[in-house]
């Protein structure tokens, strides 16, 4: 066998294996978790006034390339879409006429995310991934409304389906692992130090929080488990403890963040690595037996969907890394931050002021961020550049318009990160108008500081 | 006033001192304003006799006893607007228990004149509902402050109001008495608010310093701290853009705020008074001593911001003292002052509060969403 040969050998049984029919039940499994999770979720946003404080109060939003056209609804549409995001999750679960409703909520809360880049969050994106894969996926073939109406289960899936999931979630960790490895998280355990500084009133687990060393311990078992818990799942025999750890893990940082919906989540994703009956051995007496299906040729669509696949998994396996094409400290300059699952590196915050410049007298003064953000906004804003650049540009925008010429923008900040003394992030004499945002390095950000974080300390 | 000041009824302002704790910090901040409740109080009660007095007897002396009497309830007033946090605070300041008693004994920067002189024409206030339906923004210091301090003889209410053909209907004497008339119930409306707030904090009242230590209603000791540690963005908000903000050309659109005390025209002391709130909570309650905001600061190893905002305070605190009457001070003088308070401005809103807080303390109105 010629090695052409064999390599389309090699290819021609990846691809069988990958469609190799498998049970279903993982699927369904995490169809009805991920329905009920994130039906829990949107009614979070409703009880809590999320939908009217996040997406509708702001007079201004900052925008997604590419979204700029992305515009909140009113008041009571924003407050309908989540009413029916909630009852389309719930219909995800139960999966009733889920080739329609599975698409709409993945699109649903899609369109929520764009709407604003200060309410990004790592588990929000996530949700919306996951959605849009279970979306594609035969979720609703088995223990379905959809199943029950057309009177059969199809008891069985692609193996490509679970290893897609697999990779997905495995990327969260691994590169959630990957983010942590720095000075900051491994050798001055911040922003670990800071954060739990909040929880030292917790009965029992508080004062131990107070126990010099001890976030250098937890930011080490955080940066083990992140990188290895993947491999620990991957490995039968290591599987149900890894889960345990897993499961307490996450309890832990729900317990001590907050976090939201993101360890119930991530505790349901993660049990696409265990066996694909896995939902069997709980409830077996209940389900339908899988059926065995012989494996079938790959067809064009089953071929387009692996190669789809194949790009989905090479995306989201470069995207955390782009940031190395900027250099420098991405917890800083934030270039390459956003979609690379460097959850809870940071601990980031500053004072922004604009100061408008007009050519035509020379006067220069400053323009305050009230009228146009809300303070989460600002808080938001204040340690991401492009957001700066953003409200910069909007400031100019509006009082060229009021003025009936243009202005130079300046911003004077002020950043700490991990506890630093606050150092100024933008350069303050670049008239921001003049900068267009894209994918070069920002040459306006100013360099990281370069000291170490402190060693402040969690207190009772 | 005699044998009725703060100090002597209250006396000293409270020994805070002793080991760091988070509880002790809470403590120590519920301490302080109890203090500063009483005084406010006592000098309520001076205000409410000196009103009386001069409504019995319009002497000139008997008004200036009454203005003096003003002042000094302002002064003690100006300390608890650094100290909003529980029931004094308005319901968006503390959403757990802020019950508004705030607005309704100083209602600035929501104040209304039109309001003031509707119920000295329509005398509403004196009806079987008392000030209940009389809005925050017609009464307490501010509506003292406009009998004591100003003698208009037109009403800036519009010609359709009612209270525009009831003022215009009284005589210029009627008109003076039904001022006087009105200083003297809103000062036992103050009164009693002051009352109401001594008793927020009385051991044997709602104890709402127990409320305090047990995080009761605000779930967790740090949003507790969070909701105490708020009232240490004043000199940000309200000195800077606010009081200072309007007057000077640094910004761009200045707040449309009004001066805090038009009539009497000591918007100066007030704030330098309130700078003085902002160091007992920050480094304790007497006179900077005791435990504060800075010895948190110190245990947790953010000593360098500690310093930070110790250098700030001094720089806003000696241009405060610096600076004229604010009716006499120049815009170039507003434009350095606001300058001077913005470093500490700017220290609280970057370091002290928000995500790069070194003791988790969140900005207001930012602490209720998910992280990651």
């Amino acid at each position: 066998m010629t090695p052409t040969e064999s390599k389309q050998c090699s290819g021609r049984a990846l691809q069988t294996r990958l469609l190799e029919p498998i049970d279903v039940a993982w699927l369904v499994a995490l169809r009805i978790l991920l329905g009920v999770l994130l039906a829990v979720s949107m009614r979070r946003f409703l009880a809590y006034g999320w939908v009217d404080e996040f997406l509708v109060r702001p007079a201004f939003h900052f925008k997604y390339w590419g979204f700029v056209w992305v515009e909140p609804l009113g008041s009571s549409a924003m407050q309908a879409l989540f009413y029916a995001l909630l009852v389309l999750s719930l219909a995800v679960a139960v999966g009733a006429f889920f080739r329609v409703t599975a698409p709409l909520l993945a699109l649903g809360l899609t369109y929520v995310q764009l709407i604003d880049v200060s309410t990004y969050l790592n588990h929000y994106y996530l949700a919306a991934l996951l959605t849009w894969l279970l979306a594609a996926s035969p979720a609703h073939r088995a223990w379905s409304v959809d199943a029950w109406r057309k009177g059969r289960n199809v008891t069985t899936a692609p193996r490509g389906w679970q290893w897609l999931f697999r990779v997905q979630v495995g990327v969260v960790y691994f590169f959630a692992g990957l983010g942590k490895l720095q000075l900051d998280w491994l050798q001055d355990a911040q922003p670990l130090r800071i954060w739990l500084g909040q929880s030292t009133s917790l009965p029992l687990v508080g004062p131990l929080l107070t126990i010099e060393g001890l976030p250098l311990v937890l930011s080490w078992c955080g940066f083990l488990f992140d990188t290895t818990i993947v491999g620990w799942l991957s490995w039968k025999r290591t599987r149900p403890y890894a889960y345990f750890v897993l499961f307490v893990f996450h309890l832990f940082t729900r317990l001590l963040f907050d976090i939201g919906m993101f360890p119930f989540i991530m505790s349901a994703a993660a049990l696409v690595f265990f066996s694909p009956s896995w939902p069997r051995a709980l409830i077996g007496h209940w389900l339908e037996p899988a059926t065995r299906e012989k494996p079938r040729a790959a067809g064009l669509l089953g071929r387009s969907a692996l190669w789809l696949g194949a790009i989905y998994c090479a995306v989201q396996l470069v995207l955390p890394l782009r940031h190395f094409a900027y250099g420098g400290n991405v917890l800083w300059h934030e270039q390459g931050m956003r979609f690379s699952w460097r959850v809870m590196v940071r601990a980031k915050g500053g004072s922004t002021t604009f100061l408008v410049r007009d050519p035509q007298t020379g006067i220069e003064q400053e323009v305050s961020t009230r009228g146009y953000l809300t303070p989460l906004q600002q808080n938001e804003m204040a340690g991401q550049p492009d957001l700066i650049l953003q409200m910069a540009h909007a400031i100019g925008a509006d009082l060229a318009q009021r003025r009936g010429h243009t202005v130079e923008v300046r911003a004077e900040t002020r950043v700490s990160l991990n506890g630093r003394r606050a150092v100024p992030l933008i350069d303050p004499v670049v008239d921001l108008t003049q900068i267009r945002d894209g994918f070069g390095t920002y040459s306006w950000v100013l360099p990281a500081p370069t000291q170490a974080a402190p060693h402040t300390r969690p207190v009772l | 006033m005699g044998g009725s000041s703060a100090v002597e009824i209250c006396g000293e302002a409270p020994d805070t001192s002793g080991a760091f704790s988070k509880k002790a910090l809470l403590a120590a901040a519920a301490d302080c304003s109890a203090y500063q409740a009483c005084g406010f109080r006592a000098a309520a009660v001076v205000l409410q006799r000196e009103l009386k007095g001069w409504a019995e007897d319009p002497s000139g002396e008997n008004l200036g006893r009454a203005r003096a009497a003003y002042d000094n309830a302002m002064n003690e007033w100006s300390s608890i607007e650094g100290l909003q946090f529980g029931p004094v605070a308005d319901g968006p300041v503390d959403e757990y228990h802020g019950r508004g008693i705030r607005t309704k004994i100083h209602p600035w920067p929501s104040t209304n004149r039109c309001n003031v002189e509707t119920q000295i024409s329509t005398q509403e206030y004196a009806s079987a509902d008392g000030f209940k339906y009389v809005p925050p923004s017609g009464r307490g210091l501010f509506a003292i402050e406009y009998v004591l301090f100003t003698n208009y003889s037109d009403t800036v209410c519009a010609a359709n109001q009612q209270a525009y053909a009831d003022w215009n209907a009284l005589s210029s004497s009627e008109l003076a008495a039904a001022k006087r008339s009105y200083a003297v119930a809103v000062a036992s409306d103050v009164v009693r608010l002051a009352d109401t707030l001594v008793g927020v904090w009385a051991p044997d009242g709602e104890n709402f310093k127990a409320k305090l230590l047990a995080f009761d209603g605000y779930g967790s000791e740090q949003e507790t701290l969070n909701i105490v540690a708020w009232s240490l963005i004043y000199p940000e908000a309200e000195i800077k853009d606010w009081k200072l903000g309007p007057f000077s050309t640094v910004p761009v659109t200045p707040a449309s705020i009004g001066p805090e005390t038009p009539y009497s025209l000591r918007g100066i002391e007030n704030l330098r008074v309130n700078l003085r709130a902002f160091e007992m909570l920050f480094w304790g309650c007497r006179g900077g001593e005791g435990l504060g905001f800075d010895d948190w600061l110190t245990e947790a190893g953010a000593a360098d911001l500690r310093d930070d905002i110790r250098a700030a305070y001094e720089q806003a605190a000696l241009a405060a003292d610096a600076f004229p009457a604010m009716q006499d001070a120049t815009t170039a003088e507003f434009d350095d002052f606001y300058r001077a308070i913005k470093p500490l401005a700017d220290l609280l809103k970057s370091s002290f509060f928000g995500s790069g807080s070194p003791l988790n303390l969140k900005l207001p109105a930012s602490a209720g969403s998910d992280t990651d």
